[in-house]
């Protein structure tokens, strides 16, 4: 058996992705010659999938044998379960997170300009996006939330960085004159992480 | 971008027109279908704005208001619980526009602020982020766009022991039934005259006639239950009073009766 056919084989029985250092350990890998025959068996698998309905992709806690987009609709038939429709409402306070985290439910009021609902946390909650980090030092020590490593592999990003660009605020003062603000009411723009 | 299309948001100034009729129609339970098609009072007011093929900054606010407060003054069966939030905003709004329409002494706008800019700095913030969470809804999804493919294990079978009876064992099995059979029938239980003395007279006349006797043996040369008993305490008895010396060569090893030496000679 090659390496190369363990690794796929691996891969296949995981239902998970898997890091080079996972598959490393799993095959008893130890020199970093044989670590590179890995490196190389992932590569040439995915290579191969070129002319599959399935193909090798990396997010972020490794890499995945997936199906390729167009077959989603004929493979979602196979089960009578609905994938989950997020709301405007999850949505954007899911976005709210990935941009700003760690944010606080006020923070993401702040700029929803509505009440987060508990159900939409809980979903997001239960889903495996967001966890809490920490605590707020303010009064009634708000929960900060971010979003978690299951976030990024389940909407296939390796990291944040592999978010939608976030559209920049425009210059207020540049195209409104007569409009004055304060210091602080120009946002920076979101961290990316 | 494609999705803000589909849900009828106008490009600011021009290009893809608001495909919304210009009088929107407000049915009675408009509150349900506002609570339904907008996500909060922020994509309500953006949604007013953005009709009229405005950008964000050249909105009249004081129009904008009164068509707010207008269709929230037009929902009946208003449930206060639910569009608290839109109250609010037509709260915001009211006052926004009263220091439009009011003259207002330049010094004390510097102290406390604009609230229109801050109004719209607030409607820019918001609709980055409601432009973004259609494209991150637009991201491939596991379970909805991407399924993980995977192997389906062999199942793991364990070793079946392997049938090597023969007929002996059927005819062995038959047999300990029967004789359990026969065990549970019920019997009479006769009372046996055993005393604790005959018995020490018999291990002391067979302990003349041998150095040892073993405890197996000794326990076994009773006929029932009571007689093993019965011997077992004699021979204790006997060690009592120093007739019989118990002994043990090794740790869990034979244990032997054996007569005191005073009694055998």
């Amino acid at each position: 058996m090659d390496i190369k056919q363990r690794t796929e084989a691996l891969l296949l029985a995981a239902n998970r992705a898997l890091t080079i250092k996972d598959i490393s350990e799993l095959l008893e890998v130890e020199s970093a010659e044989d670590e590179s025959r890995v490196i190389n068996a992932v590569a040439s698998l995915k290579d191969e999938y070129n002319a599959k309905p399935y193909d090798l992709v990396e997010v972020s806690s490794g890499y995945r044998i997936q199906l390729n987009q167009e077959y989603a609709q004929d493979v979602a038939k196979l089960w009578e379960v609905k994938p989950l429709r997020l709301s405007r409402a999850t949505l954007e306070t899911l976005s709210i997170i990935s941009y700003m985290q760690p944010v606080t439910r006020g923070d993401i009021e702040d700029i929803r300009g509505v009440n987060v609902a508990t159900n939409v946390i809980k979903i997001l909650m239960d889903q495996g996006w967001i966890k809490i980090k920490g605590y707020r030092d303010v009064p009634g020590r708000p929960a900060l939330f971010i979003t978690t490593q299951k976030f990024l592999d389940d909407f296939s990003m390796k990291t944040l960085e592999d978010l939608p660009v976030l559209p920049d605020l425009p210059e207020i003062e540049n195209i409104s004159p007569e409009l004055k603000l304060q210091e602080d009411s120009v946002e920076h723009e979101a961290p990316t992480q | 971008m494609e999705a803000v299309q589909e849900i009828a948001l106008p490009k600011i100034k021009g290009s893809p027109v608001d495909q919304l009729p210009e009088n929107l129609y407000v049915p009675p339970k408009a509150l349900l279908l506002l609570l339904d098609v907008f996500s909060g009072p922020m994509d309500f007011l953006l949604y007013l704005i953005q009709r009229k093929n405005l950008d964000i900054l050249e909105v009249n606010l004081v129009d904008i208001t009164d068509q707010y407060i207008a269709y929230i003054e037009m929902m009946e069966d208003f449930e206060y619980e639910l569009a608290g939030d839109y109250l609010a905003m037509a709260a915001y709004l009211a006052e926004i526009k009263s220091r439009i329409l009011l003259p207002r002494e330049e010094e004390n706008e510097e102290e406390e602020g604009d609230p229109k800019a801050e109004l719209l700095r607030r409607l820019q913030e918001y609709k980055r982020f409601k432009e973004v969470s259609f494209k991150l809804d637009e991201m491939p999804r596991i379970d909805r766009d991407i399924f993980p493919a995977s192997g389906k294990l062999p199942e793991f079978e364990l070793p079946k022991p392997k049938n090597n009876y023969d007929k002996n064992d059927l005819t062995f099995a038959l047999r300990s039934m029967l004789d359990e059979m026969v065990r549970l029938t019920s019997h009479k239980i006769k009372l046996e005259n055993i005393t604790v003395e005959s018995k020490m007279k018999l291990l002391l006349d067979s302990l003349k006639e041998r150095d040892f006797i073993s405890l197996p043996e000794l326990i076994l040369s009773g006929e029932s239950k009571l007689a093993v008993s019965v011997i077992l305490s004699a021979a204790l008895e006997l060690n009592r009073k120093g007739y019989v010396e118990i002994v043990q060569a090794e740790q869990f090893g034979e244990i032997y009766f054996k007569g005191a030496e005073e009694v055998v000679h």
